[in-house]
């Protein structure tokens, strides 16, 4: 058994044991008339030897080991009376006992203790009288008292040593517990000081951000003016110079007019990177058909790739699908690729492949751009996707460029869930290799379960800039949204999954707007389906009225459309909740 | 031949941007601030205005929602021409009504695309 002792029971075992020397000494010294004296003796043994051992353990057996030895103590405070009552109330001997135990029991156990104490001290007196016969002997004995106050001596200044010790400790204790206190203030006031100056720091670091915002939007501002004037003016000089037959003149004219766009592109990926990393950079997520992407990447980049002398090959995996991008980004990193590729490469080759990974984690698209140029060796390719890093400072000087493309195509694929990585080796070659999730039934469904709770809203456009808007428009205003830059790959999303809102084109390519709400109608989706149709044109009377039966609301694009759309969708915001998968 | 009215106060776009768009059979009126554009706008009546947005006096987006609010001239659509490239800044110039949003560097094939959709008829040549 580990329960703690409560240090009394100690401290009442050790003055027990000195005890039966001291009350052998007063029997002996005082008990010769008594008429208990000699039956008594072997109590004054037991009591003696036998006692402290007893008490010690019943306190310790005890669950309240400060209750049980205050109990022994009251009997120790019993027996006393006995004792001094079995040897004729002798003064000097009753009035030690009397004091000693009067105050061993209130400096253990308080006043009250110490009159239950004196209630037991007069009980025995009590039991000696009437067991004697009420023998009295008053007289004191020389030897009994000097016994008596030796003994009672030592027995208080024990109890008075613990009293004393334990006063220092509780001393000692407050001072630390003072000590502490002023310890928690002083910290309490500098943790004050640090919230203070951090809160500060913070509206400093925000001020700061503001103006840096305000400086690259200002920066951004005053370098495309001018430089609206060096393209234009070039554009405008080649195009007089090819009318007046001063061919001569257009190859430095388009100089200037790359330089020009040169600048432009740095000032965008300068824009784009602080956008990034000031955390503003929204991408949108649309489904993108490969095949239409990578002919768009493919007519842009040809002139560009063969520029070299290179050759140019694209091989595309049959029936490529879609995948769950920002058009615009997917492209620009293409583009970015091929244009390393070509800048690096010299009569060989540049191969865009694209193709499905079915294997990995999710399943992807994986595009990979192959050259067959200058390659990097493994200490260049280190930095390769650092910002304003190139392979060496060398490379700058000799092909241009800024360093960025590498840095922001890397994040641009991890904001679209992908990744961009790279494989090369020195006059071999260099393959990057590019992925992003496609979107297939799993991805569709990933987007929705990630985000519990949102409505799932459908933006069917095939303008990107407005598509891009109208997205925007409804994500901040709590939806989860799908582009579809077409009805045909509307109506593939809504096969998988239901929508609780489309905002939807009219005038687009492959199915139109027309064509998709009387497929919607023919498959009984409207009219619960909430559609609204955005229009440019004037209508016919037939259209009218298929817009009338199918469509909740009709907005003309142009003034406040922003205003129109959301008070539009929030006019049925309360019905629309997450359908359940079709 | 249609006629556009290009609200710019800067004189280098605006004698570069004047005379291409001349060069495509464009007539082209001109105003230098926000102000001039609006009482140009309603005097004249130009099938189409082009308009930058920081400009003196009175700026684009005020002057496209003065345009606007005119009964002569509220059916007739505004391109919003700027330096500023940002996406909130597309939306700011939508919402004061601009039809259109092109930004400088102007990509002139898109800005005559533009404008063609917005005049609803192909440019004359």
């Amino acid at each position: 058994m580990n329960r703690p002792i409560h240090p009394i029971v100690r401290l009442d075992y050790l003055v027990r044991l000195p005890m039966t020397t001291v009350i052998a000494l007063i029997w002996l010294s005082g008990s010769g008339d008594s008429p208990v004296g000699r039956f008594a003796w072997p109590c004054v043994i037991a009591y003696g030897l036998i006692w402290p051992q007893i008490a010690y353990f019943i306190a310790r057996r005890s669950r309240d080991t400060k209750a049980a030895e205050l109990r022994n103590l009251l009997f120790d405070t019993l027996v006393a009376g006995v004792g001094v009552g079995l040897i004729g109330f002798n003064i000097a001997v009753g009035a030690a006992w009397l004091a000693g135990m009067a105050g061993a029991n209130m400096s253990v156990g308080g006043p009250k203790f110490a009159l239950k104490g004196l209630a037991a001290l007069l009980l025995g007196f009590a039991i000696a009288a009437f067991s004697t016969g009420f023998y009295f002997a008053p007289a004191p004995n020389l030897v009994s008292t000097i016994t008596s106050l030796t003994g009672i001596t030592v027995f208080l200044a024990i109890f008075a040593t613990q009293s004393y010790m334990q006063t220092r400790q509780v001393v000692r204790a407050r001072k630390q517990l003072e000590q502490q206190n002023e310890e928690i203030q002083r910290q309490h006031v500098q943790l004050a000081e640090a919230m203070a100056a951090a809160e500060n720091a913070r509206e400093a670091a925000e001020a700061a951000n503001q103006a840096k915002s305000m400086f690259l939007a200002n920066m951004s501002h005053e370098l495309r003016t001018p430089l609206n004037a060096i393209i234009g003016y070039s554009e405008m000089l080649i195009e007089e110079a090819e009318d007046l037959d001063q061919t001569e003149l257009v190859p430095d004219l388009q100089k200037i007019q790359v330089a020009g766009k040169h600048l432009l592109g740095l000032i965008n990926d300068i824009l784009d990177l602080s956008k990034i990393e000031a955390g503003k950079m929204d991408l949108v997520r649309e489904v993108v058909s490969i095949s239409g992407l990578i002919e768009e990447v493919k007519n842009t980049a040809d002139s560009l790739v063969r520029k070299n002398a290179n050759t140019f090959q694209v091989e595309v995996e049959e029936n490529p699908g879609h995948v769950l991008a920002d058009p615009l980004k997917l492209r620009q990193i293409l583009l970015n690729l091929l244009s390393n590729a070509a800048k690096f490469t010299h009569e060989g080759t540049i191969t865009l492949r694209v193709r499905r990974d079915r294997d990995g984690r999710q399943p992807s698209i994986i595009f990979e751009v192959t050259d067959t140029g200058i390659g990097m060796t493994p200490e260049q390719q280190t930095k390769l996707f650092q910002p304003f890093q190139q392979a060496d400072a060398q490379t700058s000087v000799k092909y241009g460029g800024t360093g960025l493309g590498l840095a922001l195509s890397r994040r641009f694929c991890r904001m679209m869930g992908g990744d961009i990585s790279m494989t090369s080796a020195p006059s071999v070659g260099t393959t990057f290799t590019v992925q992003i999730p496609s979107a297939s039934i799993e991805t569709i469904d990933d987007v929705d379960d990630a985000e519990d709770g949102q409505p799932f809203a459908l933006v069917v456009d095939d303008d990107p800039a407005t598509r891009e808007m109208l997205m925007r428009w409804l994500t901040r205003d709590g939806w989860v949204v799908l582009g579809a830059e077409n009805g045909r790959i509307a109506l593939d999303i809504i096969a998988r999954r239901q929508p609780a809102l489309i905002v939807l084109d009219l005038v687009m390519p492959e199915v139109n707007g027309y064509e998709l709400l009387s497929r919607l109608e023919a498959d009984r989706l409207v009219p619960e389906l909430p559609v609204v149709v955005l229009t440019s044109s004037d209508l016919t009377a037939d259209e009218r009225a298929l817009l009338e039966k199918c469509a909740r609301a009709v907005l003309l694009k142009g003034t406040h459309l922003r205003d129109q759309v959301l008070s539009t969708i929030e006019s049925f915001r309360a019905t629309a909740t997450t359908l359940p998968r079709s | 031949m249609p006629r556009l009215l290009l609200v710019e106060d800067n004189d280098m776009n605006r004698d570069m941007l004047s005379r291409r768009l001349e060069r495509r059979g464009y007539e082209v009126i001109i105003a230098v601030d926000g102000e001039a554009g609006v009482r140009m706008a309603t005097e004249q009546e130009p099938d189409l205005v082009i308009m930058d947005l920081r400009l003196p006096v009175l700026d684009g987006w005020e002057a496209t929602r003065q345009i606007k609010a005119h009964p002569v001239t509220c059916g007739t659509p505004v391109v919003a021409l700027t330096a500023d490239a940002f996406v909130e800044d597309r939306e700011k110039a939508l919402a004061a009504g601009c039809d259109g949003f092109e930004t400088k560097p102007v990509e002139f094939k898109r800005l005559l695309a533009t404008i063609e959709l917005l005049l609803g008829e192909s440019a004359p040549r």
